[in-house]
């Protein structure tokens, strides 16, 4: 394991923001921290990098090392704080590779590498004050990857990226993970796709563990029946419906003006059922339902969508 | 300590610094007026000229001074002068390194408050007392060699303009080498040790530079006892200052390493 908490408490300003968090995490693997505003996990990265202490229980990363300094060398953290504003990305990645003794020489390979993996080369002798909110959050994740470090820590690292670098920026942390064997705890509150990324999930409330575990495991017992989605035309949904409620525990039915859906649930073999109902009634479709990480993390908080 | 990060965390200061004009230009417009406008104008005009005429405590100063203090070589039309650019401008060059380290280090500490840079950098392996060493660094460096520029510069101008009315350099004095020497650098580290405190509380750079009125006080302080002719800026004086200012210094050292706690930096920002 490459951290471990057991039974943490944090209280600040007599209010207790932490309580009896416990967790480990295994190297290499993403880790996604999820909660509402206020949960505690900006508390908890700032715990596990001794930036505070616990007031109880243990906190062990890299196997039980209890200098700071030593943790922090091989931790980066992108948070929400801000780059130097009056110094160009090349000067705030420079001075950031410094702080980690990194050699000149492959600093200045890496950080070449990385903008323009970041598609920012063009940009590295710009002032940061001149740069758009998306490309400072770039350079926030350059200067935390430039350190290679063996925990990654990203604080909300999709915030300002529009939809091409969101999608870019997971191929690279994936990627990174892979080539590194990096482990990555990944705060955020964009929860849309999570599920491709992360191997865990830990959601945070009101500063307590709600749920934590892999989240194949955490979706599948959440929903332990498989839901299909049936496409019928228009023609068919009445028959298709009583066809399928007769057999199945339908728990949706919906009609557009050219296409119906039904959905069921079956604790039986989905391949077996998906065949039978294809056999037996008109389908245009039958599909298995894929639950996210953020239907996971709705029912789990027990608060609705509002969009699905 | 590691004494590579420390390196690198002052080059940072300086490079904020060097590329913050709005800073920096402040900084340099006292130090020109004190080491080179105001000498000029005085030697220019000579001791009756119109400015020491109509400022109160200077004319008061000239009739209080003690002429035992004035050397021998210094003609009796030229003594009035004399104690004017060589002990009344005495205090005021204590006033650029209390103001140099006043602004640079309200703006290295709480700056980073402000901007919200602090976090990034305590996540950093940089330990408590590398970032203090640092930041001390990046702050006491400029502010004491710029003080001695501008000594540096005022004893030029002495030297050069002066030495047409005195027929002989004046410039410096042992008092001025010990002000320079001894008590600028440590009236620096305590001004800076009074912004560090009061740092961990401020939100705004402005705020903590108004640590430096209480260091304005006795330094205006001892301008009207020099005028009233209380007391002239010699040797007991200058032993006197320096046995307090390092007593000052011990203590706010230690009040501040032992504030300056990355916990409670990060919980007050």
């Amino acid at each position: 394991m490459i951290l471990t908490l057991s039974k943490v408490n944090k209280s600040i300003s007599q209010k207790k923001v932490i309580n009896d968090v416990s967790f480990s995490l295994e190297k290499g693997k993403i880790l996604a921290l999820l909660g509402p505003n206020g949960a505690g996990k900006t508390t908890i990265i700032r715990l596990i990098t001794s930036l505070i202490e616990q007031d109880s229980g243990v906190i062990s990363v890299f196997n039980g090392d209890i200098n700071p300094s030593n943790i922090r060398q091989n931790i980066s953290v992108q948070n929400d704080g801000n780059l130097y504003e009056n110094l160009t990305i090349f000067e705030n990645l420079k001075i950031w590779g410094g702080f980690y003794e990194i050699p000149e020489d492959h600093l200045e390979v890496k950080i070449s590498e990385l903008t323009s993996r970041f598609e920012i080369s063009e940009r590295l002798n710009s002032q940061v004050g001149e740069l758009s909110k998306g490309m400072k959050q770039k350079v926030l994740i350059i200067r935390a990857l430039l350190t290679n470090p063996k925990l990654l820590i990203l604080d909300e690292p999709t915030s300002g990226l529009d939809p091409y670098m969101i999608d870019l920026l997971t191929k690279i942390l994936t990627e990174y993970v892979k080539r590194h064997e990096t482990t990555i705890i990944m705060a955020t509150h964009q929860l849309l796709g999570l599920e491709s990324i992360a191997d865990d999930v830990l959601i945070l409330n009101k500063g307590e563990v709600v749920v934590h575990g892999k989240t194949t495991q955490l979706i599948s017992d959440c929903w332990p029946t498989v839901e299909l989605d049936v496409l019928s035309d228009k023609e068919n949904f009445e028959n298709n419906l009583d066809y399928l409620t007769a057999n199945f525990n339908v728990i949706h039915s919906s009609f557009d003006i050219n296409i119906t859906r039904i959905m069921l649930e079956t604790k039986d073999n989905h391949s077996r059922v998906i065949a039978d109902i294809a056999n037996d009634i008109p389908v245009n479709g039958i599909t298995i339902v894929n639950h996210t990480v953020k239907e996971l993390y709705f029912k789990t908080l027990g608060v609705e969508q509002i969009y699905e | 300590m590691n004494k590579h990060r420390i390196k690198i965390l002052v080059q940072k200061e300086w490079l904020e610094l060097k590329n913050d004009k709005a800073t920096l230009a402040p900084l340099l417009i006292l130090p020109i007026m004190f080491s080179i406008i105001l000498p000029s104008i005085l030697i220019f005009g000579g001791v009756r000229n119109v400015l020491i005429n109509n400022v109160g405590g200077v004319s008061q100063f000239l009739e209080n001074f003690k002429s035992d203090l004035i050397p021998s070589n210094i003609s009796a039309e030229n003594i009035g002068l004399y104690a004017l650019l060589i002990f009344f401008f005495m205090p005021l060059f204590l006033l650029i390194p209390i103001m140099i380290s006043t602004v640079l280090a309200s703006s290295s500490f709480v700056g980073e408050k402000e901007k919200r840079t602090i976090e990034g950098l305590l996540y950093t392996p940089l330990s408590d007392s590398e970032l203090l060493m640092g930041k001390l660094i990046a702050v006491l460096v400029p502010s004491i060699l710029l003080t001695w520029v501008s000594v540096f510069l005022y004893g030029i101008v002495l030297d050069v303009l002066g030495y047409g009315v005195f027929e002989s350099m004046i410039f410096p004095t042992v008092h001025w080498l010990i002000m320079m020497f001894i008590i600028a650098p440590l009236l620096t580290f305590f001004s800076t040790m009074l912004v560090l405190m009061v740092s961990q509380k401020s939100k705004s750079s402005k705020s903590a530079q108004s640590v430096a009125m209480i260091l304005l006080i006795p330094i205006i302080g001892m301008m009207i006892s020099q005028a009233s002719g209380l007391m002239v800026f010699g040797a007991i004086f200058e032993l006197i200052l320096v046995v307090i200012l390092i007593i000052l210094n011990i203590i706010t050292f230690n009040i501040v390493t032992k504030m300056f706690v990355r916990e409670k930096i990060v919980l007050n920002s």
